[in-house]
């Protein structure tokens, strides 16, 4: 009679960590996959790096460094294109232009958004793994069709 | 067996979230960024330069625009002896401008655009017991629908290639009333430039144009240039346009300057009986080549202008423009041939347009 009692809390418990593991397995290929995405990449231009990471089961990137850090005046870079005035300040190392990226399948992240602080803008953004160490990055307005591709490279510590 | 339990939850609890935890990674933002100094690639990375400059006014991807002109005097000349010159007043001229210009293939090596056009001139007389058949085809409403591409080429980080090519159909024509596609109108441009730095790009090249009312060959000039404040800034593609442009902020701007604007309008002389004199007509022997079934009316209008253009969102603008259309030419040929640099091939029809004050308001979706 107590053998019994302890036995279906134990098999309550057994099935629990069969489908946590198993889902989380599931969940781990797939997060093993989407996670390709983190590192520090170059956009086409050369002109900035930018670092992707994972914060829940989304990807953002932000800028960690810049060609040209300061305006010419010699003050440091701000968001001073942005349609609100109160980001104006806002430094642009360490700014997250990449925003909400999500992992569907197929080495590609949907969802998700680019900033350019160039004008202000913000768009529609779906990155496309073509290797390991280049990614297709297309920023669109509304429709995919009406848009730019942008090819970025992953960057690796050389020293 | 309480105990047992609570053990066996404790036990899962950490387990079964101990995956998830590994992999996310929390965003530091008191990063130390000088790390990323050494962050490179062994690949070659191969740099192109963007058509874009910037600071620069927004690409017009869509526009929805209408244009509205006042009164002025049009003062058509005689043709032959046949018909004696006539000065009628034009209550306004007004008409839709629709424009779309749309990527189809646009990333870092290659830009193709296609796009469509369509503008009109509605005219309004004081009078409509119009005799001169110059009046009666421009109180017929002209119109252009065009056809074209765009296609920027970058060769690397400082030289482009830019090429451009339109189909124009142009005319005194309606749904009910189309004229023959051979009156298809064709323009082409081709540019080699530099972009010496973001903020200043240039260029030069040739065209095929109807800009100034016939067939012509010019010389272009692409000058795109913000100042180091980013505040001003010059927008040209000479002879075609020029601009000073003052940037309030990333979300108005000013833009003052001209645009040179026409076409060759094909008038159905015979359809519509303007009253063009016939082929045989005795006067008409010696203008070169006259065809009444071929007649065109060669418009162009130097219009001085300043734009105002203000985004309502990201890629919603707007804009105004007010401005002074100087007739450049408004004269009739027979047929479609190239006058030349030089040679002086009088016009069926030499006409006089006044200078008229006009407005023009357009929404747009853009890409900044």
């Amino acid at each position: 009679m107590k053998t019994k009692k302890i036995t279906f809390p134990l098999l309550v418990v057994s099935l629990l960590l069969f489908f946590s593991f198993s889902h989380d397995s599931v969940k781990s290929v797939q997060d093993e996959e989407g996670d390709k995405l983190v590192g520090v990449w170059e956009p086409g231009h050369g002109k900035a790096k930018v670092k992707i990471t994972r914060v829940g089961s989304k990807y953002f990137g932000k800028i960690v460094w810049l060609l040209e850090p300061t305006f010419d005046d010699g003050a440091k870079k701000t968001d001073r294109n942005n349609p609100d005035p109160k980001m104006h300040d806002t430094p642009l190392l360490g700014y997250k232009i990449l925003k909400d990226f999500e992992y569907v399948g197929d080495k590609t992240w949907e969802n998700g958004t680019i900033y350019d602080p160039e004008n202000g803008s913000l768009y529609s953004c779906t990155i496309k793994m073509k290797n390991d160490n280049t990614l297709d990055v297309r920023g669109y307005i509304g429709v995919s069709m009406i848009g730019r591709t942008d090819t970025w490279t992953r960057l690796q510590k050389k020293k | 067996m309480k105990t047992l339990n609570f053990w066996l939850l404790l036990l899962l609890i950490p387990i079964m979230s101990l995956n998830s935890i590994a992999q996310e990674e929390e965003d530091d933002d008191d990063e130390d960024y000088s790390m990323y100094d050494d962050y490179g690639t062994d690949e070659v990375i191969k740099r192109y330069n963007t058509v874009k400059v910037r600071g620069g006014s927004p690409q017009k991807l869509v526009s929805l625009g209408y244009d509205f002109a006042l009164p002025h005097d049009i003062e058509a000349g005689s043709i032959g002896d046949v018909i004696p010159g006539e000065t009628q007043r034009a209550q306004h001229y007004h008409g839709l401008r629709l424009s779309a210009n749309l990527p189809v293939l646009s990333n870092r090596k290659i830009l193709i655009n296609i796009g469509a056009n369509y503008a009109e001139a509605r005219y309004n007389f004081e009078t409509i017991q119009l005799q001169n058949p110059l009046h009666r085809g421009l109180y017929s409403d002209i119109r252009t629908a065009g056809i074209n591409t765009t296609i920027f080429k970058p060769l690397n980080e400082t030289h482009y290639l830019l090429g451009y090519y339109m189909a124009e159909y142009s005319g005194d024509y309606n749904l009910q009333n189309m004229q023959s596609l051979s009156f298809i109108k064709h323009t082409w441009l081709g540019v080699f430039g530099w972009k010496f730095h973001e903020r200043f790009q240039f260029g030069f090249g040739a065209t095929q144009s109807y800009r100034a009312g016939e067939v012509n060959y010019f010389p272009i000039i692409m000058y795109n240039y913000t100042a180091e404040n980013e505040k001003w800034g010059i927008e040209a593609l000479l002879p075609a346009r020029g601009h000073f442009r003052y940037r309030f902020n990333s979300r108005n701007l000013l833009l003052a300057g001209f645009d040179l604007e026409g076409t060759s309008y094909h008038l159905s002389g015979q359809r519509w009986d303007l009253g063009f004199p016939q082929n045989d007509e005795p006067s008409m022997a010696n203008i070169e080549n006259y065809d009444n079934t071929k007649l065109e009316l060669r418009r162009s209008e130097i219009r001085l202008n300043l734009k105002f253009e203000h985004a309502l969102s990201d890629f919603i603008w707007i804009s105004a423009q007010a401005g002074y259309a100087i007739n450049y030419r408004n004269d009739i040929d027979s047929g479609e041939f190239f006058r030349g640099f030089f040679r002086d091939i009088p016009y069926v029809q030499e006409n006089n347009v006044a200078g008229v004050p006009y407005v023009q308001f357009s929404i747009n979706l853009v890409s900044p």
